[in-house]
Formats: C-alpha cells, sequence, structure tokens
C-alpha cells in the first residue's frame, strides 16, 4: 500500500512540476532577449514566440528595460503592445524567403477571383443547357 | 487511506495552480479593438446532385446546377462562427427510362424528363483558423434542409393497337420533396481589403445512400 501511496506522489509530482520546468525562464533568458532586441533597429520585421506557444509577426517599435514594444503585422490594424522579455520563447529577425507576402496574398486573391469567374462561367454553361 | 487521499488532492491543487499560473502567461492581442462580428456573402457556383438508388434508370447518375447562395454568420468566439445559408439551384435536367410490360404484348418504354430544383436552408458551425490574417482556411459542419421540386413531363406510348397517326400522350406532374441531412464542407476566405474578403470552399451533404449532394462554390462577402 505504501508502495502505491508512493507512485502515485511520484506521478502527480512529476505532472506538477514537469510544466512548470517547461516554462521556467531563467532571468539569463530575458538578459538575452534584452539585448538582442537592442541591438536590432526600429521598425525590424521579428517572429516571435512566446512562452504561451503564440506566434506572430511584429514590427519593433520600442525597447524598453523589461519589454519590447511591437506592432504586430495583422489585417486589421491591432495597437502596439508590450512584450516582457520574460514571456519570450523566441525571437527571429524575418527573413524574406522566396515569394513576399505580398506576392502570396496576390496569387490567392487571383485564385480566388478566378475560381469565382470559373463557378460564374460553369453556371452560365449550365444555365444555357 | 486517506493520507494518500489528502497527498493526491494536495499535489492536484498545486497542479491546478501551476496550470493557472501557465494560462497567464502573456497572450498579445490580435484582435482589432473594433472587431466586427458579423459577416455577409453571396456565392455562385456548381451543384451537383447523387442519383437516388430507388430511381429507375436514369441518363445520369449525377445532374448538374448551377447554385446561388447568400449567408449570414455570425462570430461569437474568436475562431467559431455560426452561419445561416439560404441556397438555391438552377433546373436540373435528366431523363429516366421504365420498361412496361403487358401481359400478351410486347414491352414498351416510358421516358421522362425530370426539372429538379433545389432550395435549400442550411445551419452550420464554421471553425475558421487563423487570427485577423489575410487569408483564413475554414471547416465547417451543419443540417441541411433541402426542398427539391421535380417536374416530370412523361411521354405516354399510345396504348395497342395504335395507328400510325396516335401521338404519345403526354403527362406533367410535379412531386416535391423534404429531407433534413448533414452537411460538412471547408474552404477559403480570401481578404481584398481589410473587412471584403472573396470565399470559396465545397460542400458535401450525405444520406441514408451515401454522399447526397456536392457544390463548389465561390462568392464575395464582408464583414460587418
Amino acid at each position: 500500500m505504501r508502495t502505491n501511496q508512493r507512485v502515485v506522489a511520484v506521478i502527480v509530482l512529476c505532472a506538477v512540476i514537469a510544466p512548470v520546468n517547461g516554462m521556467a525562464q531563467t532571468g539569463s533568458d530575458a538578459d538575452t532577449w534584452r539585448s538582442f532586441v537592442q541591438n536590432v533597429p526600429v521598425g525590424t520585421e521579428l517572429d516571435v514566440r512566446l512562452r504561451s506557444g503564440q506566434r506572430f509577426r511584429a514590427t519593433v517599435v520600442r525597447a524598453t528595460p523589461d519589454t519590447v514594444m511591437v506592432l504586430p503585422k495583422t489585417r486589421v490594424p491591432v495597437p502596439v503592445q508590450p512584450v516582457a522579455y520574460d514571456d519570450i520563447a523566441s525571437l527571429e529577425r524575418h527573413e524574406q524567403r522566396g515569394m513576399s507576402g505580398g506576392k502570396a496574398a496576390a496569387i490567392g486573391v487571383a485564385s480566388g477571383v478566378g475560381g469565382f469567374f470559373g463557378a460564374m462561367l460553369i453556371v452560365f454553361a449550365l444555365i444555357g443547357d | 487511506m486517506s493520507r494518500l487521499l489528502r497527498v493526491t488532492v494536495g499535489l492536484l491543487v498545486a497542479l491546478s495552480l501551476s496550470q493557472a499560473v501557465a494560462a497567464q502567461t502573456q497572450k498579445v492581442s490580435l484582435a482589432p479593438s473594433d472587431d466586427t462580428r458579423w459577416d455577409a456573402s453571396g456565392s455562385a457556383g456548381w451543384f451537383a446532385r447523387s442519383r437516388a438508388s430507388s430511381e429507375p434508370f436514369r441518363s445520369d447518375s449525377w445532374s448538374n446546377a448551377g447554385s446561388f447562395a447568400a449567408s449570414l454568420g455570425y462570430r461569437w468566439r474568436s475562431h467559431l462562427k455560426f452561419e445561416a445559408e439560404v441556397a438555391t439551384s438552377s433546373t436540373a435536367s435528366f431523363y429516366t427510362f421504365e420498361t412496361l410490360t403487358t401481359p400478351g404484348r410486347p414491352p414498351t418504354f416510358r421516358s421522362s424528363e425530370h426539372g429538379v430544383k433545389a432550395t435549400t436552408a442550411t445551419g452550420r458551425v464554421v471553425y475558421q483558423f487563423l487570427d485577423n490574417r489575410w487569408v483564413h482556411p475554414f471547416l465547417t459542419a451543419g443540417v441541411e434542409v433541402a426542398r427539391d421540386r421535380d417536374r416530370i413531363e412523361t411521354l405516354i406510348p399510345p396504348v395497342a393497337p395504335a395507328t400510325p397517326f396516335s401521338p404519345p400522350l403526354m403527362e406533367v406532374e410535379t412531386r416535391t420533396t423534404s429531407s433534413a441531412r448533414p452537411v460538412f464542407g471547408g474552404g477559403f476566405k480570401f481578404y481584398v481589403a481589410e473587412r471584403a474578403f472573396i470565399r470559396t470552399d465545397t460542400r458535401f451533404s450525405f444520406d441514408r445512400d451515401g454522399l447526397a449532394n456536392s457544390s463548389w462554390i465561390a462568392g464575395i462577402g464582408f464583414d460587418f
């Protein structure tokens, strides 16, 4: 019985400790991100990943001792927001690889418009039968 | 046993607290302050209806028609939306053939021309991926209530003995059937402006015989 108690206790303890360790961010990590942000020019686009798992692309607006102010790149503009260095899991300078976002969007829109008019042609052909 | 229970409860409380702390880690809001909850769209496309297994032999397994739809959506969670849609199709034509047997006489054939027009009302839940982007994939699941109006023109062969001058008789009948069935689909919204989009999606509805209808539509809409 005591063995069972110990097994249960160890399992639950692991469950408690594991995510906390996984989330733990040392002060040196925060210092690293602070140093990184202070060395990139304002206006740089970054790929941001937070400890919460959220990922987004943003433009650096200003760096403060505790936070970096970023402007997320979205369709409908959102306000500039602070991100604490403690909450950052990773930061990467966004590199334009291959096709730009604008081109990709243009292709997407063209495909959509083409699809729409293609559908209309099909409809008119069927109505004409 | 009570000690084990206390330890377990205590550790579970600690686990809950640690997860609550994790949930409090920062998230950056990608939703605009004046976020819209409604959208409306109009679409047109291709509608295909499968052959019912109970029907007599017919010219096609699928009948094709144009489809026109208007939909209104309400987003009640960041990624979840309820959408209501009303759609109608153009008339899909096909023929059916039946063999008529009369004792003591050779079999004759009766052909009917069908013109089916489908009208549907659909309620569905939409899961939209990504936040505040220019392209949003989405998946849908819901229920479609369909009303099919079938106008049947049947050529009745002349009753024997026919003379060379006996024209076949034509009988016209309209049958209306209603049914409710599950519908699933998915597609993309391509935003062309902050709140205006082009959508393309495919839908499949099912009945007890399997796939009942499929449609591919494209349209334009806006958020408000």
